[in-house]
């Protein structure tokens, strides 16, 4: 009878052994490993930020120069009239404020704006996330709503001191109070992941039964305020049709969101002046 | 136990290809989909290394593809201790020296990474089953065709690395660890 060589079981011996380490190792220690690895693994993804805005400086070198002074031209008239709706935003800023210290009201900002870079995403079907370039030490927390130019972007999954990941509202995670504009009933909002052709989309549900909606004039769904990360009326997505839902007492229906979430760059995170600080259950 | 330079080597190769995965991820978000090529990762430790210095590469490189990837923290490192476990114990069987096997086993160890991230995946939205099943399919394919331009290359480079810092080319004490 063959004998059974015991040191050929060594691999299958240590890889028990380490699972049931793994197993009884506390979270915390696994969350500092975690933790740990990313911090380490976050100045990589800025140097390669870094580089790419260094090789796109290079490739800006080889244009033209009429090329450069006609997109100089073109910012110098988007400069214009930006300055001048900033000046009107302002005076009404003016007016707010003084309504709000006449009928001793609270004041109506209530966040401050920390600009980001993207310098990763994840957009396929197992993840629907992108990294930015700020993080723990610019304030941002998890919870932290995310907007950019074409409305929300999502929510600030984890920070790390100097990166924080995102989850996209197309990610299956992703749930927010919504509601149609000009309508201030709300429903249900959640990310679908992305369709067959790669585009990211969101569903929603409780949406009332009086509304209809065509693919020619699709409805705008936008945030409706309620539960705090996000103010009131930031675009979500277009609703291009509605059914009936499984309770036949409310409709149901496909949220088609903003392309220009497929190729992000720049991102603002909403971070609240009173912060409501909340137990983290990620143990 | 002599501390082998290979083990290292390989943890950066393995950290160069998911990053490049990532970047190249990062730049085709306009297909709406994501490339999985990181079956290469699971084979040259386990075909080249001993038993120990093995699980070392594997750990570091499961730990930091977990940091990396929006994944439960620990199922890299398991499916990589798991998966190179078996193929260490059966190394004998393969040529570790020519591409042909190492590239078909990274075939399967992507497949069963990949079905094992369709598993995660389903479990948190099991309601859009097809749509969600479809889009991994593609993903899988698309993934495995470029997996078949990849996984030679890589395992060229990985050997390269081998001369390059004059370590021990052939694979470590056969025929068992």
């Amino acid at each position: 009878m063959a004998r059974i060589r015991l040191d050929r079981l060594t691999p299958i011996v240590t890889l028990i052994v380490f699972l049931i380490l793994w197993w009884l190792t506390p979270s915390f220690i696994k969350l500092f490993t975690q933790a740990s690895f990313e911090e380490i693994q976050a100045p990589i993804w800025l140097a390669t930020d870094h580089l790419e805005t260094l090789t796109n400086s290079a490739v800006n070198k080889t244009k033209s120069k009429q090329a450069l002074i006609d997109t100089i031209s073109e910012l110098k008239r988007q400069n214009a009239y930006y300055k001048q709706i900033k000046n009107i935003n302002e005076n009404y800023k003016a007016e707010i404020n003084r309504l709000e210290s006449i009928l001793n009201l609270p004041s109506r900002d209530r966040f401050r704006y920390e600009l980001a870079q993207v310098i990763q995403r994840n957009m396929g079907s197992w993840w629907q996330t992108i990294r930015i370039n700020k993080g723990a030490k610019h304030g941002i927390k998890k919870g932290d709503a995310v907007i950019f130019i074409g409305g929300v972007v999502g929510r600030i999954a984890k920070t790390n001191y100097y990166t924080s990941q995102v989850d996209l509202l197309s990610n299956h995670s992703f749930r927010i109070s919504a509601s149609f504009i000009n309508d201030y009933r709300p429903l249900f909002y959640q990310g679908k992941g992305p369709d067959l052709w790669g585009q990211p989309k969101g569903k929603i549900k409780n949406a009332p039964q009086d509304l209809t909606t065509d693919s020619a004039k699709p409805l705008q769904l936008v945030t409706t305020g309620l539960g705090g990360t996000f103010p009131e009326g930031i675009a979500i997505g277009l609703v291009p049709w509605l059914e009936p839902d499984n309770t036949g007492m409310f409709q149901a229906g496909e949220v088609q969101l903003d392309k220009r979430l497929l190729g992000i760059k720049e991102v603002a995170v909403l971070i609240p002046f009173n912060r409501i600080e909340t137990i983290d259950y990620d143990f | 136990m002599i501390f082998d330079k290979r083990s290292l080597l390989l943890f950066a190769s393995n950290a160069l290809l998911l990053h490049l995965m990532l970047l190249a991820n990062s730049s085709i978000t306009f297909v709406g989909f994501n490339l999985f090529i990181l079956g290469p990762l699971f084979i040259i430790a386990p075909l080249y290394l001993r038993a120990d210095q093995f699980f070392i590469t594997s750990l570091l490189t499961g730990f930091w593809v977990d940091a990396a990837l929006p994944t439960p923290f620990g199922l890299f490192t398991f499916l990589l201790l798991t998966i190179g476990s078996l193929i260490l114990l059966i190394r004998l069987r393969f040529r570790a020296e020519k591409n042909f096997h190492p590239a078909l086993l990274a075939h399967i160890a992507n497949l069963i990474a990949g079905l094992t991230l369709f598993y995660f995946s389903l479990s948190a939205n099991f309601s859009d089953f097809f749509v969600l099943s479809s889009t991994c399919f593609i993903e899988l394919i698309s993934s495995h065709l470029i997996l078949l331009f990849i996984a030679p290359w890589f395992f060229n480079f990985q050997r390269s690395l081998f001369s390059i810092f004059e370590t021990k080319t052939e694979p470590e004490s056969l025929p068992f660890v």
